[in-house]
C-alpha cells in the first residue's frame, strides 16, 4: 500500500508543509480540485486487483482515469460518455487489461469523489523536483445519496523514481512530526463512508464449518449462504445488469437444489419435498434467459471463428430482440407471489434450527455424512465415466456432466472440512474434466439453437448472407464437438487415476472425528 | 510499448525539442512514457535539470550489463521518465560494435520496460553512425525535423531512400517541417513545393519561436510554462498527428 498520514485536522496538515518547507529546499506545487466519479462491479473485480477506474468531466467530455495498481502511474483516455461495458472504452492497452479483469461485468458508478490537493515539492540544487508531499482532502458520495461525507485529510508523500534516498529523507521527516499512518487505502475509506464494502460479493465462498457440528446444522449454514446469494444478485437480474447476475443466480439455485437431493435424510423431509419444487420450478424459469445470455456472450468468438466478411448482425439483432423479450418474462417471474412467498419462507424453515421433525440421521457429525455423500457421488462418475466407449451414444456423456457437477458441488460446500491443498487438487482434477463436458454439451445445445435461429430468420424472409454466415458456424461447431468428443477419453482416464482416486478418499475419511 | 525516435543527420534542426515536448504532451494525455536521451551532449536531460550522469557509463549500459530501468530518472511531469544522457555515449558505436547483434541491441534493451511505458522517445544525436543503424531497427517511426532549405530536403531524401534499401525492418519515416520563418520567403516556397518533390510531410509545422528558444533558459517543456504560446500548440497538433499515424 501506498504510504500515507492520516490527519486529524486540515489545519494540522497545513502546519506540517510549513515546517517541510523550512526543513527542505521546496516550491509549491500544483493545487488541484477534480470531481471523480469511481467504478466497480458488482463482485469487485477492480478493487480486488488492487486497480482503480474512475471517471472526470472536462467540458463536455469524460476522462477516463485508470490504474493497474495501486501505486502505478495513471493513464487517462478522453471520451464521449462514462462507459457501461469494458467494449464501451477506446481500444488501448487500458481497455486490454481491464477486459482481462472485468470481463462481462457491467462498470457500476458506485461513488462520487470530491478531491482536493495540494503539493510542496522538494528540490534539488538543479531546482529539480525530487520528491513531492501533497495534502489530500476528499468528500464523498454514494451514487444516488443526497448527503456527502467528508473523509479525514491525508498527507501523501510521492517519490519521484530514480531519487530514493530523497523520499527517504521526506518519510523520517514525516515521521518525526508524530503522524499517523493510514492503515487502509483512500478508497477504500471512500467506499466504507458510502455504507459499501469492498469484497463483500465474491461468486464462490468458503463456508465455515466444523467436523463434529451436527448435519442439519452444517447444512441450513450452507443453504443460508446460498439464500443469500440468491437474494444479493437478484436486483441486478431484475435490472439486467449484466449477464452474471442471473448466472450467479441460477448457480445458488442449482446448488440449493443439489444440496438437498444429494443430502437426503438430514433436514425434515415432507417439508424439503415442498421447497426442492419450488427451486426447480425456479431454476426452469430462468434457463431460456441464460442460454440467450451465453449466445450474446460467445457472438465475439463465432464472430472470430469466421471469415472476416461473415455478417452475423442478424443474428446478434435477433438474439438481442429474444434476450430483451425473455428478460421481461423473468422479471415477471420475479413479481409472482410465488416467488415472493419463497423465500421468506424458505429462510424461515433454515432459521428453525430446533425443528422437531429433524431425522435422526441429521444429528450424525458432517464429517461422517460429507464422507458418506462424496464417496457415494465420486463412485457414480467413476462407474458411468468407465462405462462410456467410443460408439456411446453423447446423451451419456451429457448425464455424465450432471453427475460431475453434483459432486463438484458436494466438493465445494464441505471444502472447509479438508485440507485446502488437497481438496484444491481434487478439484482441480475434476474441473479439466468437467470443462471438457461442458464444453462439449455447450457446443450441442448451440448446435440445435443455431439451426433453430437459422429457421427463425430464413422465416422472416432474411437475406441468404446472415444464413449463409450462420450455416458455416453451425459447421464449425460441429467440428468442435466431435474434438471435444474424442478428448473426452483422455480427460476422464485422467481424473480416473489411482492417484486421484486416492487422494479423494483419504481426504474425506480425515476429516472424520 | 510504441518506439519512436527524433532523428535528423544535421545537427540544430529542433529534435531534442521535439522529443521533450511530444514526451511532455504524450505524458499529458496518460502514455507512459519514456524519453531515453542518446545525445551524448545531454540536451534533453539538462531540459529536465537531471545528471547527465548514468552509473557504470554507457558501455555497461548497451553491453547489458546495467539494468536500464536502475538508470530511469522522474521528470518533474507525471507519467514521464527520462534515462539520462552521459558523456560515454559518444562511444555508442563502440559498445554496440561489441554485442552480438549490434543494430537489435537498442530494441532488446527496451523490451524489459514495455510493461512499464506505453511509448519510449529516442532523442539521437545527429549523424549517420551504427547507433542511428540501431535506432532505425528499434524504432517504429522515426520523427525527423527538417529545416525548410534546398539542402536539408536533400539530406532528407537521401535518409528516405537510405531506409528504403533497408527491407523489411524499418521505421517508418514521419519528416515535418521545423523552424520555419512564414516571413522568408524561400521557407514558404520550400514549404508549399515540398509534395512537389515527392516528400510526403506530416502537415504539422513548428515555428521557428523565441519559446522554444528559452527553453534552455527555462530548462522544462513549453507547454509546462507557456501553454497557450503557438509553439504549444504546433506541439500538440504534431502529437496528435504522430499519435494517429504511429497507431498510439
Amino acid at each position: 500500500m501506498m504510504i500515507a498520514f492520516e490527519l486529524s485536522t486540515l489545519r494540522q496538515g497545513r502546519a506540517v508543509l510549513t515546517a517541510a518547507k523550512k526543513r527542505f529546499r521546496t516550491a509549491r506545487g500544483e493545487s488541484t480540485h477534480e470531481v471523480r466519479t469511481c467504478f466497480d462491479t458488482f463482485d469487485w473485480r477492480l478493487w480486488a486487483a488492487g486497480a482503480a477506474l474512475a471517471g472526470s468531466r472536462e467540458g463536455d467530455e469524460w476522462v477516463m482515469h485508470w490504474r493497474r495498481e495501486e501505486a502505478g502511474a495513471e493513464h487517462r483516455e478522453h471520451f464521449a460518455a462514462p462507459p457501461e461495458f469494458v467494449w464501451d472504452l477506446p481500444k488501448g492497452q487500458p481497455r486490454r487489461d481491464l477486459e482481462g479483469l472485468v470481463e462481462m461485468r457491467r462498470l457500476l458508478p458506485l461513488a462520487e469523489v470530491d478531491h482536493r490537493g495540494q503539493e510542496v515539492r522538494l528540490l534539488d540544487g538543479r531546482e529539480k523536483t525530487v520528491a513531492r508531499l501533497r495534502l489530500e482532502s476528499w468528500n464523498v458520495t454514494a451514487t444516488g445519496a443526497r448527503r456527502s461525507k467528508r473523509l479525514r485529510s491525508r498527507l501523501v508523500p510521492a517519490p519521484v523514481r530514480g531519487y530514493d534516498r530523497d523520499y527517504a529523507r521526506l518519510l523520517a521527516f514525516l515521521e518525526e512530526q508524530g503522524l499517523e499512518r493510514a492503515e487502509r487505502p483512500v478508497l477504500e475509506e471512500a467506499y466504507e463512508a458510502c455504507g459499501l464494502h469492498p469484497g463483500d460479493y465474491k461468486g464462490k465462498v468458503l463456508i465455515p464449518l466444523e467436523a463434529e457440528m451436527p448435519a442439519h446444522l452444517a447444512m441450513r449454514r450452507i443453504l443460508r449462504q446460498l439464500l443469500d446469494t440468491i437474494r444479493r444478485n437478484e436486483d441486478g437480474l431484475r435490472q439486467d445488469l449484466d449477464s452474471e447476475f442471473l448466472h450467479d443466480f441460477r448457480v445458488a439455485v442449482r446448488r440449493t437444489r443439489s444440496a438437498l437431493s444429494q443430502v437426503k435424510g438430514v433436514l425434515p423431509a415432507r417439508r424439503v419435498a415442498r421447497f426442492a419444487k419450488e427451486f426447480k420450478w425456479l431454476g426452469g424459469q430462468t434457463g431460456a434467459l441464460r442460454d440467450l445470455d451465453v449466445y450474446l456472450l460467445k457472438l465475439d468468438d463465432y464472430r472470430a471463428s469466421l471469415p472476416a466478411k461473415a455478417d452475423l448482425s442478424a443474428l446478434e439483432d435477433l438474439l438481442r430482440r429474444k434476450q430483451k423479450a425473455e428478460h421481461r418474462r423473468v422479471a415477471r417471474v420475479l413479481g409472482t407471489k410465488r416467488f415472493h412467498r419463497l423465500l421468506p419462507d424458505w429462510e424461515g424453515f433454515l432459521a428453525d434450527e430446533e425443528a422437531p421433525d429433524t431425522p435422526p440421521a441429521g444429528l450424525a457429525p458432517i464429517a461422517e455424512v460429507a464422507r458418506d455423500r462424496i464417496l457415494k457421488a465420486h463412485a457414480r462418475v467413476i462407474k458411468k465415466g468407465r462405462a462410456i466407449g467410443p460408439a456411446s451414444p453423447d446423451e451419456k456423456l451429457h448425464r455424465l456432466r450432471i453427475d460431475c457437477k453434483k459432486l463438484r458441488y458436494l466438493l465445494e460446500f464441505f471444502r472447509d472440512l479438508y485440507d485446502p491443498k488437497q481438496i484444491g487438487d481434487v478439484i482441480k482434477a475434476l474441473k479439466c474434466l468437467q470443462d471438457n463436458l461442458g464444453d462439449f454439451n455447450d457446443l450441442t445445445v448451440q448446435q440445435g439453437a443455431m439451426t433453430h435461429f437459422a429457421e427463425e430468420l430464413a422465416e422472416l424472409h432474411a437475406p441468404a448472407e446472415p444464413l449463409l454466415a450462420l450455416g458455416q458456424l453451425i459447421a464449425n461447431l460441429v467440428g468442435r464437438h466431435d474434438e471435444e468428443r474424442r478428448r473426452f477419453h483422455e480427460q476422464f482416464d485422467r481424473f480416473d487415476r489411482g492417484k486421484v482416486r486416492k487422494r479423494l478418499r483419504k481426504l474425506v475419511k480425515s476429516a472424520v472425528p | 510499448m510504441k518506439v519512436l525516435a527524433t532523428y535528423n543527420i544535421k545537427g540544430g534542426v529542433g529534435k531534442t525539442a521535439t522529443a521533450v515536448n511530444l514526451g511532455f504532451c504524450a505524458a499529458r494525455e496518460g502514455q507512459r512514457t519514456l524519453l531515453w536521451d542518446l545525445d551524448p551532449q545531454g540536451a534533453a536531460t539538462f531540459y529536465f535539470r537531471i545528471r547527465a550522469k548514468v552509473k557504470g557509463g554507457g558501455r555497461k549500459l548497451i553491453r547489458g550489463k546495467r539494468p536500464l530501468p536502475e538508470q530511469i530518472r522522474g521528470s518533474d511531469f507525471d507519467g514521464l521518465d527520462l534515462l539520462p544522457a552521459d558523456f560515454s555515449y559518444r562511444h555508442m558505436d563502440q559498445d554496440l560494435e561489441a554485442t552480438k547483434r549490434p543494430v537489435r541491441q537498442l530494441g532488446n534493451l527496451l523490451k524489459p520496460l514495455a510493461d512499464e511505458y506505453d511509448l519510449v522517445l529516442l532523442d539521437c544525436a545527429p549523424s549517420i553512425t551504427l547507433v542511428s543503424e540501431a535506432i532505425f531497427v528499434a524504432a517504429d517511426a522515426l520523427l525527423v525535423p527538417t529545416i525548410p532549405t534546398t539542402l536539408s530536403l536533400r539530406t532528407l531524401d537521401r535518409l528516405a531512400r537510405h531506409l528504403d534499401k533497408k527491407g523489411r525492418r524499418r521505421a517508418e519515416l514521419l519528416p515535418f517541417f521545423s523552424m520555419i520563418d512564414r516571413r522568408k520567403k524561400l521557407h514558404r516556397e520550400i514549404c508549399d513545393g515540398a509534395a512537389a518533390l515527392g516528400l510526403e510531410m506530416l502537415d504539422a509545422t513548428i515555428p521557428n519561436s523565441t519559446v522554444v528558444e528559452q527553453m534552455g533558459l527555462r530548462r522544462a517543456p513549453v507547454g509546462a510554462w507557456a501553454a497557450r504560446s503557438s509553439a504549444t500548440r504546433a506541439y500538440r497538433r504534431l502529437w496528435r498527428e504522430v499519435r494517429q499515424r504511429a497507431g498510439i
